[in-house]
């Protein structure tokens, strides 16, 4: 980056240094939640709230999907390691989870345009990461038939928690500052 | 400035989608048959059971010592016996049901099960 009196270039800097300011509190927020969800009792094995995707979900509203995608697998990367899950199959599991879901989140958002909104876009998110978890975890862990039963409940359950999640991002949407949601 | 994000009449076309999807894979899940399971006997008694779909090993205590049984990829096989002739290694692998490996020094048996039955009859005539 050229740090000369150029007027323009000085700008540049200063939008880049707030956009990376806010991806790393979105990150951060993420990886608290992450590493909170893992202290909540789970139901069945596979049936995760997924509430570290809603800043996936913000995120991706506020700056796109890069940003978002960047936001899901530093999460991702923080909670395994602050739960010393790194490089377990658990570990895998998340980052494929995370890594789809950004891309099929952005992919409804951009599709459904005006007619769909953030509940959509989560719900399907959430969908997406639990249907890559179980797709990773018959390769990696067991290619076990009974580990198929556990699929399509699970599936419910993640468009469940999306959509509940949804409406939680819908509402941050309009409660949270301006300056915290987006690139201004 | 008024930001709107609330419920649109698309998101139920997509959740609808999404359910549909689900339960679609719940359906065929249920479908799918369900796995054979391996018993090993001792003395023509249960020992062990596992599933025949999920890898594994177990170790049996025979008349004459150790038998190890390993199931892998869908066929189970004897690797160690402690048997003079170790003519039960040599029978290989065995995966359908009914099938059985049998260790007639050791007093082992391994034989490969239908889920259902249970009673261990092979099939009922007339």
């Amino acid at each position: 980056m050229n740090l000369s009196d150029n007027k323009i270039d000085r700008e540049q800097v200063m939008r880049n240094a707030r956009v990376i300011v806010r991806l790393a509190l979105w990150t951060a927020v993420a990886a608290v939640l992450g590493g909170l969800e893992q202290f909540i009792p789970q139901p069945l094995p596979w049936a995760k709230l997924g509430i570290a995707n809603l800043a996936a979900v913000l995120v991706l509203y506020g700056f796109g999907w890069r940003a978002a995608l960047l936001v899901n697998v530093l999460r991702v990367i923080a909670v395994a390691l602050f739960l010393g899950t790194w490089a377990t199959p658990v570990f895998v599991l998340s980052l494929g989870g995370a890594i789809t879901a950004v891309p099929a989140m952005a992919f409804v958002r951009a599709v459904g345009k005006t007619h769909v909104s953030v509940i959509s876009v989560s719900a399907s998110g959430a969908f997406v990461h639990m249907l890559t978890q179980f797709a990773l975890a018959s390769v990696l862990i067991a290619r076990h038939s009974g580990l198929f039963i556990f699929a399509g409940p699970s599936l419910i359950m993640a468009i469940i928690s999306g959509t509940l999640l949804g409406l939680i991002a819908s509402w941050l949407l309009t409660q949270l500052p301006e300056a915290l949601i987006r690139d201004v | 400035m008024k930001r709107k994000n609330s419920f649109r009449f698309g998101d139920l076309l997509v959740l609808a989608v999404l359910l549909l999807l689900a339960s679609l894979l719940t359906v065929s899940s249920l479908m799918i048959p369900r796995g054979a399971k391996v018993i090993v006997l001792v003395d023509g008694k249960p020992e062990s059971m596992m599933p025949l779909d999920v890898q594994g090993e177990v170790k049996v205590q025979g008349d004459r010592g150790e038998t190890v049984v390993k199931v892998e990829d869908n066929s189970v096989r004897i690797t160690e016996s402690a048997c003079p002739h170790k003519t039960c290694i040599r029978m290989g692998a065995i995966s359908t049901r009914g099938q059985m490996l049998i260790c007639v020094p050791n007093h082992v048996a391994v034989r490969v099960e239908g889920v259902e039955d249970e009673s261990g009859i092979d099939g009922v005539t007339g």
